[in-house]
């Protein structure tokens, strides 16, 4: 789309590469091709789905670690977390910043409206689908002190900033680690 | 057979799966929502566009065949004055996208407190492929099935994608032969001779250089002091570029699809400028002065300046690059120049990101003026079109920044709270009929 206003600038690139990992992870976990695995979930079946999902949410929390900005721990939790999601589940998923911004939001917002175009471009099953991720942005990390209750019982940290920097012995760079997250 | 040719090729365009542009909006309605009290009911309002028609276009052909294009037009609101946008020709055009356009010219006219609503328009089809004589009999029955919608009061079409002064001409021509009377507001961007605004060529490049100028004066920054470059050296580039070298600043680097330049003690623009009109293509290539080197696109964004203009095309500042640019402030001469995660990247490094939809918003408050003059039948000096270009767009950058700073928000977010809220206001004042 040309000459559009920024707020229509599409995280397409970003979220098409986000997409192709996590298929690329199913076509592993199942040791099948690429296009045996999107006919698959094409027809809906729920494992694959599910796989696609829980593989979604980690390349989720790598792409995000890998901006090197604001983000200090991602969580994935609920269905996705125990592969028990459905072709119409959502993705549960905690980020954590150091301080709220609107700009995490816009983001976070245009990744799940890219990701939902792919679905729906994969499914008719998806068609009606609005929305698939759930983040919730806080400030506060949910492994600090006691579990919350609802759905922040027990989530899953899929990328954390001190294990990143305790592993590379510095912060992230933004410009080297984006691309190959 | 062009025209069978533009109608294939549309249908390829169209069948591109891309992310539903409307949706892309109404995710960012959503995000202000979060800072506004706007009722439920207003916002039901604020979600949806007033109007959509959409048009089955016959055209015959040079060869004598006949093909039939589609074309929208749709009204967002009018809540505030007279739908405002402009018409594109393109194979991509949908009926979502349109809508998504017209939501967004709403907020933008509101943005600068402009008396217009927000409209849009557009026929899918691939002009590269059609004739003059095609694009003129395409543009001419497209006025003729969007008329019972368009007028001075009602609806004002501009150019826009691959339309031209050319089919602005037509348009008026068209809407003059139906109605029977001379109708110049009809559009904005026609040529000066049927009722154009002077100054309107250079309106968009004249309003950036107003608010960098407006955002150096807010941050205490001496424009003598300033370093500047400008990414796109076309009608908003060259244009902001010389105007802020005439302001005091020193344009450092300039750029077209040609390449990229650095002059550590400044560029004569009016030099590059000369050469730019002389060259084939209308080109930097072969730019060649005292102090002047080549440098790639990525050092242009990169270099040691104060304000960085992107302004050329979408998606130049990325995450790949964002942390790389050493300008404090980012004003976006061009539509979506800085992609989200670069937005968020330069968040964080405090640089200031003067939003597209404030900094390039020349053209459309320049077209408001040509409509002004239209209907005053009183053609103004280019000078008085300049002052008030000026004043409206520092009011403009003012409110937004009253904003973002009241709200502790970004000035990109701030932007489209002042925008939406406003078109809230006035439905809320008007109430809903009956």
């Amino acid at each position: 789309m040309r000459e559009t206003p920024s707020s229509f600038v599409p995280v397409e690139a970003s979220a098409r590469q986000l997409f192709d990992r996590a298929i690329d992870h199913c076509r592993h976990r199942t040791g099948t091709t690429r296009e045996a695995t999107l006919e698959r979930l094409r027809v809906g079946d729920v494992e694959q789905h599910a796989t696609l999902r829980y593989a979604l949410a980690k390349e989720l929390g790598r792409y995000l670690g890998g901006l090197g900005v604001s983000f200090l721990a991602i969580y994935v939790y609920g269905s996705a977390m125990t592969e028990s999601s459905s072709p119409c589940s959502d993705i549960d998923v905690i980020v954590v910043v150091d301080r709220h911004r609107d700009e995490v939001d816009r983001l976070l917002r245009g990744l799940d409206l890219a990701l939902v175009a792919y679905f729906r471009e994969l499914s008719p099953r998806s068609s009606a689908m609005s929305s698939l991720l759930d983040v919730h942005v806080v400030e506060q990390d949910p492994s600090d002190g006691a579990p919350p209750g609802g759905p922040f019982t027990r989530p899953i940290c899929l990328w954390r900033l001190s294990d990143a920097l305790s592993r590379e012995g510095s912060r992230p760079v933004s410009s080297a680690s984006i691309g190959a997250p | 057979m062009s025209i069978e040719n533009a109608t294939r090729a549309a249908a390829l365009g169209s069948a591109d799966v891309r992310i539903n542009p409307y949706e892309m909006m109404l995710q960012q309605l959503d995000l202000v929502r979060e800072h506004t009290e706007i009722s439920d009911g207003i916002w039901k309002i604020l979600r949806r566009p007033e109007r959509a028609l959409e048009v089955s276009v016959p055209v015959v052909g040079d060869d004598g065949r006949t093909e039939v294009f589609t074309g929208y037009r749709v009204q967002y609101s009018s809540v505030r004055g007279p739908c405002k946008g402009g018409i594109r020709f393109h194979p991509g055009v949908t009926l979502d996208e349109v809508k998504a356009l017209a939501g967004w010219m709403t907020w933008k006219c509101a943005v600068v407190n402009v008396p217009y609503g927000g409209g849009k328009g557009g026929v899918e089809c691939d002009p590269s492929r059609l004739t003059r004589g095609e694009i003129e009999r395409l543009t001419r029955r497209y006025t003729m099935m969007i008329y019972p919608l368009i007028g001075t009061r009602r609806d004002i079409p501009a150019p826009d994608v691959n339309t031209s002064a050319d089919v602005m001409n037509w348009i008026v021509d068209t809407a003059g032969v139906l109605s029977g009377e001379a109708v110049p507001g009809i559009v904005t961007g026609k040529a000066l001779e049927l009722g154009g605004a002077a100054g309107r060529r250079e309106a968009t490049g004249r309003g950036v250089m107003f608010v960098t100028l407006g955002v150096l004066e807010r941050l205490g920054i001496d424009v003598s002091q300033v370093r500047v470059a400008v990414q796109g050296f076309g009608n908003v580039g060259s244009v902001a570029a010389r105007l802020l070298q005439e302001a005091g600043a020193t344009v450092v680097g300039i750029s077209d699809v040609s390449g990229a330049y650095h002059c550590p003690e400044g560029f004569d623009v009016a030099d590059a400028l000369r050469y730019v009109e002389q060259s084939p293509g209308r080109l930097l290539a072969g730019y060649d002065a005292r102090g002047v080197e080549e440098i790639t696109n990525e050092e242009l964004l990169g270099l040691d300046v104060d304000v960085l203009i992107p302004a050329a095309l979408e998606a130049q500042v990325t995450a790949a690059n964002a942390g790389n640019v050493r300008a404090n402030i980012v004003v976006e001469g061009a539509n979506g120049p800085t992609t989200p995660e670069a937005d968020l990247i330069l968040a964080e490094r405090g640089v200031v990101v003067v939003p597209d939809i404030l900094a390039n918003a020349g053209g459309v408050v320049c077209s408001y003026f040509e409509w002004v003059q239209n209907i005053q039948c009183f053609p103004w000096e280019e000078q008085e079109t300049n002052q008030r270009l000026g004043r409206i767009l520092q009011r403009a950058l003012d409110e937004v920044w009253e904003v973002s700073s009241a709200r502790k928000v970004s000035l990109r977010l701030s932007a489209f709270l002042l925008g939406v809220e406003r078109v809230a206001t006035a439905i809320q004042l008007r109430g809903i009929f009956p």
